[in-house]
């Protein structure tokens, strides 16, 4: 199979490079490291490439907690960002109370220095992850925005970033410079000096499409689909997204909330345990808690959350799987809770669809970050376009 | 519940090892234990390099352990350099060195790019920041 008939996603399940470079000049700048982030409600998803062309992706639970004195043993990663107070994020800020940051438009997100800080880290650790060293690194960022801040521009007839959106990232992400002084587990202290030298905002579903449909040379795959609905589990949100192509529509509907609900359902369901958003949301996808400071398994809780909640979540999907126009693509973390994934698949086969034929569920590997690949492809192929 | 770390026989050189790291580290580390906990932690990761080599399951990231070691034994490579004992995989031909041209770092790769790949993402309303006008 040659480059031109595999989508990008193929390549990726296949262990193949996309064969794209991961350094972009714009408009005459000097090299800059594209990157491609999806600031998602539950956990943010940052893509970029290795040196060698291999793709690099990490998920980071989107919490934050302001760091304790650790005094003795093996310390946390911190960060202190612009010579702020040193913070923890993810998995670290979860296991000591963190909290989820909060959760809102792209302008009330961006807007809050917390939420900054928190997305410069997770950049250092995307870039640590990928084998890249401290220093400076002046980036083109492709943003994954929720699919209803992009609208249609009132001169003409295309679309375009909201202008509340536009001015928020211009204002508190666009340009700047962020100095994260990073200290590892062991004490030893690095500086990442990160600037937002470009950015290109895109719906969010876009980036799932993209990947999905697209060669890596950024040509569509034929494969006679030409009506695709995208249903994207989030923990914040589920959405519906119809993509056309002939001509390029996109339609963007908020079904409801996501994940979210069952989570709380969930912390619910055991108070004694005291779950906040963010670690309930955790604890369905890893179905382990600590409690008394043991690590114990809950999966049988969750199967129950998930049959008894979950139901009221593949309800609101029901009239885009009923649907016989359009072909189905199921992605978002909602696709890795092994329960939701089989409840879809259940309700599929009573519509009458064939997996493949009528519908298909993302992969679990890439379920959660194929819209921040999206955003860094995004990113990549407007760069070399010359655009 | 409390992790008890097993205790560990140290000879009287080795005790004095500890004593030389922990007065040259003042700085970072509070504790015999806590010195020995961080020699502790290096060395497992050291070790389970070699699990992750041979391709055994293993509960480590093995990119995460490769960017931890790289600044774990950045000083152990700079005392084998002093000391001449750099191994061969890592040295490079001498005899090639003046011979290479200065070339950028990371130069970037040739366009792999269809040319109308970005009217899908205009379409989109995919854009740079500085290419959006003011509605």
């Amino acid at each position: 199979m040659t480059e031109m008939n595999q989508t990008m996603l193929e390549r990726l399940l296949g262990g193949i490079p996309l064969g794209l470079p991961g350094i972009v000049r714009v408009g005459g700048s000097d090299d800059l490291r594209a990157i491609g982030v999806d600031n998602g409600n539950g956990h943010t998803k940052v893509a970029l490439f290795h040196p060698d062309g291999r793709l690099c992706t990490l998920a980071i639970p989107t919490v934050y907690r302001a760091a304790r004195e650790i005094r003795g043993g093996a310390g946390i990663v911190s960060y202190a960002v612009n010579d702020g107070s040193r913070f923890w994020i993810g998995t670290d800020a979860l296991s000591h109370d963190g909290d989820a940051l909060p959760i809102g438009s792209t302008a009330e997100r961006v807007s809050d220095q917390r939420h900054r800080d928190f997305l410069a880290a997770t950049m250092v650790e995307c870039l640590i992850e990928a084998g890249y060293s401290a220093g400076i690194h002046n980036l083109a960022v492709g943003i994954a925005i929720p699919n209803d801040e992009i609208v249609m521009k009132k001169q003409g007839d295309r679309l375009g970033v909201s202008r509340e959106t536009r001015d928020a990232l211009r204002q508190s992400l666009y340009g700047k410079t962020f100095s994260v002084r990073r200290t590892d587990a062991f004490g030893h202290e690095t500086t990442w000096v990160l600037t937002y030298s470009v950015m290109a905002p895109q719906a969010q579903s876009l980036g799932t499409y993209l990947v999905w449909k697209n060669a890596p040379n950024g040509l569509a795959v034929d494969n006679g689909i030409e009506a695709l609905t995208i249903i994207d589990i989030g923990t914040g949100d589920l959405q519906r997204t119809d993509i056309d192509v002939n001509p390029y529509r996109l339609m963007g509907e908020k079904l409801g909330t996501g994940t979210i609900t069952m989570a709380r359902h969930f912390a619910r369901r055991l108070p004694q345990l005291r779950l906040n958003d963010a670690q309930a949301t955790q604890a369905m996808i890893t179905r382990t808690v600590r409690a008394e400071g043991r690590r114990v398994d809950i999966g049988t809780q969750v199967d129950a959350i998930i049959a008894a909640e979950g139901q009221d979540l593949i309800a609101r999907m029901l009239p885009a799987l009923q649907q016989n126009s359009r072909f189905v693509l199921f992605t978002g973390g909602g696709v890795l809770l092994p329960g939701l994934r089989q409840a879809i698949e259940e309700r599929a086969a009573i519509a009458g669809k064939t997996a493949g034929q009528g519908y298909e569920i993302v992969p679990a590997l890439y379920a959660m970050s194929l819209n921040a690949i999206g955003a860094l492809v995004a990113v990549v192929h407007s760069a070399a376009s010359g655009q | 519940m409390t992790t008890v770390t097993k205790g560990i026989r140290l000879t009287d050189d080795e005790q004095d090892l500890l004593a030389a790291i922990m007065d040259a580290n003042s700085l970072y580390f509070r504790s015999e234990s806590d010195t020995l906990r961080v020699a502790a932690l290096i060395g497992l990761r050291v070790l389970a390099v070699r699990g992750v080599l041979v391709g055994e399951p293993t509960p480590v990231n093995p990119a995460q352990l490769a960017a931890e070691l790289a600044v774990e034994l950045l000083p152990v490579y700079e005392l084998l350099a002093q000391y001449d004992k750099v191994p061969a995989m890592l040295q490079r031909p001498v005899a090639a060195v003046p011979a290479q041209p200065a070339v950028p770092i990371a130069p970037p790769p040739a366009p792999v790019v269809a040319p109308e790949a970005s009217k899908t993402l205009r379409a989109f309303g995919t854009s740079f920041l500085d290419d959006e006008d003011d509605d």
